[in-house]
């Protein structure tokens, strides 16, 4: 079981390294994950744009039941991020100690591992969020 | 244009069918189906089904239960919307049979989630999510219940032990319903005791891996009819629940109410509601983006009563996602079957009052699929 083959993985890593999205050219709104036609205008006018780093943490989670792929890692926190951007993204926490976590908090995307194919698999990295502030 | 009516249903039980395969459930709901509207001929079978292929590494089911069932030779293929593959199923069969291509159509849903590990089922559940950039965090389904149940109770400072009621009252309705998982009764402690999955979201607050298979015949056909479906329509939306402006909201569901009623049907006007309740949040988001509820007052409803069996609007009659069970793929079916065992006066002890009118939502995920169906006498 998994949750994604490793080839769709290495065909989206940029994405999950830098968090390159999208960005309408008609109407200027910003996307994240990228899109290829505009959910808000439909316009196919679309760019790449790299997302800003910094952003608001609006809610967060401990999940503790958790697929077979991250079982080991069990348990692990989300948080839903607003970035400077209005966009919206799911991703880990980490990096924290359990009094900085509050709703509201400034947090900045770091890349770390997110899990790994084994002992001699490929390991997977990906952008997870931090609090950036004391 | 043809009306559409419910001609008979089958189903297995539902639970943990450790000595039956998937193929064993699906042949016996078709079998009673068939048995009871006396094999007409069927010019069209639809197996709802979400996860065979990843977790029983089999596909081309429609061809593969017509043929077990007896039924070689029919048109049969396998629908796949996620959870709401029966709905979407039983959507399509519905315009077919409006539209005059058809006839009969024989609607199976199946799904045997019990014949693998559960962190496996888990993550099976979780393909209704985007794999690339939900599931790749290692985020799943617990994970977005936890969030938007957060999101949920701090926007309205509603309290999770109201939102609870949910669980509460389906459990309260499965113990007479003869085809649920979990007959017996639980608490608001029970499920403030149950072990945490994604906080604040309890294991008793979350859908069951579940088997089971159910089955309709739909048809044009009203001699010994048991019920009618009088609208039946889905929508789609994204699968990024967070990238909508509002997660909250389940604009797919939205839409349904408009066209249900161009399509003559008050919303106000229903007896009971089968609901898509795998998590509270759901049941509660679903009231209200209805119109059945208040924004932010269903879980207060639910703690006062008012969808209790004997309450002011009853929901999940036979139990709900919740305690009939969540066979992911067939629970729209289920969730149809009890609607017309209802409005046709075979509901036993769970016999909700003159009920003539009740509708069934079953959603994907948290609502990137929202399927509504009406169902009456």
């Amino acid at each position: 079981m998994m949750v994604l083959p490793t080839i769709s993985y290495w065909r989206a890593k940029r994405y999950y390294y830098n968090m390159v999205g999208s960005v309408c050219r008609s109407c200027g709104r910003e996307f994240f994950p990228p899109v290829k036609v505009c959910p808000v205008c439909g316009s196919r006018d679309i760019e790449q744009k790299l997302m800003p780093q910094m952003g608001r943490l609006i809610t967060y989670t401990i999940t503790r039941q958790l697929g077979s792929s991250f079982k080991r890692f069990r348990p692990i926190t989300f948080g839903l991020v607003e970035l400077d951007n209005g966009v919206k993204v799911l991703g880990q926490l980490v990096d924290f100690m359990d009094e900085q976590l509050r709703e509201g908090i400034r947090v900045r995307m770091v890349i770390r591992r997110l899990r790994e194919d084994g002992e001699d698999g490929v390991i997977f990295y990906g952008y997870k969020f931090t609090p950036d502030e004391p | 244009m043809s009306s559409v009516y419910i001609r008979s249903i089958g189903m297995t039980d539902v639970g943990e069918h450790w000595e039956r395969s998937l193929v064993d459930l699906a042949v016996e709901a078709v079998l009673k189906t068939m048995e009871e509207a006396r094999w007409p001929t069927i010019d069209l079978m639809i197996v709802a089904n979400m996860m065979a292929g990843r977790l029983l590494a089999q596909n081309n089911l429609g061809t593969f239960i017509a043929s077990e069932a007896g039924l070689s030779g029919v048109r049969s293929m396998r629908m796949e919307a996620a959870h709401a593959s029966g709905g979407v199923a039983i959507a399509t069969a519905y315009s077919l049979i409006r539209s005059g291509t058809y006839r009969n159509v024989l609607v199976v849903g199946v799904e045997k989630t019990r014949d693998v590990l559960a962190e496996d089922a888990v993550e099976a559940l979780s393909t209704s999510e985007d794999a690339e950039y939900t599931l790749m965090t290692g985020a799943n389904i617990y994970t977005i219940a936890g969030i938007l149940t957060k999101l949920y109770l701090a926007r309205y400072s509603a309290r999770y032990e109201d939102l609870v009621f949910f669980p509460v009252i389906a459990h309260a309705n499965a113990v007479n319903s003869p085809h649920a998982q979990f007959r017996r009764e639980i608490s608001v402690k029970h499920v403030l005791n149950s072990p945490m999955i994604s906080d604040p979201v309890r294991l008793l607050d979350s859908p069951p891996l579940s088997d089971g298979a159910a089955a309709l015949l739909m048809s044009e056909d009203p001699s010994g009819s048991i019920a009618r479906v009088t609208y039946s329509d889905y929508t789609t939306s994204t699968l990024r629940f967070y990238s909508q402006d509002d997660p909250l909201s389940i604009p797919t569901l939205r839409s349904s109410i408009v066209t249900l009623r161009e399509g003559g049907i008050e919303i106000e006007k229903v007896d009971f509601v089968e609901l898509h309740d795998t998590f509270s949040v759901l049941a509660a988001m679903t009231l209200e983006e209805l119109g059945l509820a208040d924004a932010g007052r269903a879980a207060e409803q639910a703690a006062n009563g008012r969808f209790d069996l004997d309450g002011e609007l009853p929901i999940s009659t036979f139990g709900g996602m919740k305690a009939r069970g969540f066979p992911a793929g067939a629970s729209g079916v289920y969730q149809v079957a009890e609607a017309a065992m209802q409005v046709s006066g075979n509901a036993g002890k769970n016999q909700v009052q003159d009920a003539k009118l009740g509708i069934a939502v079953n959603l994907s995920g948290f609502g990137s699929t929202a399927s509504l169906t009406a169902v009456e006498v």
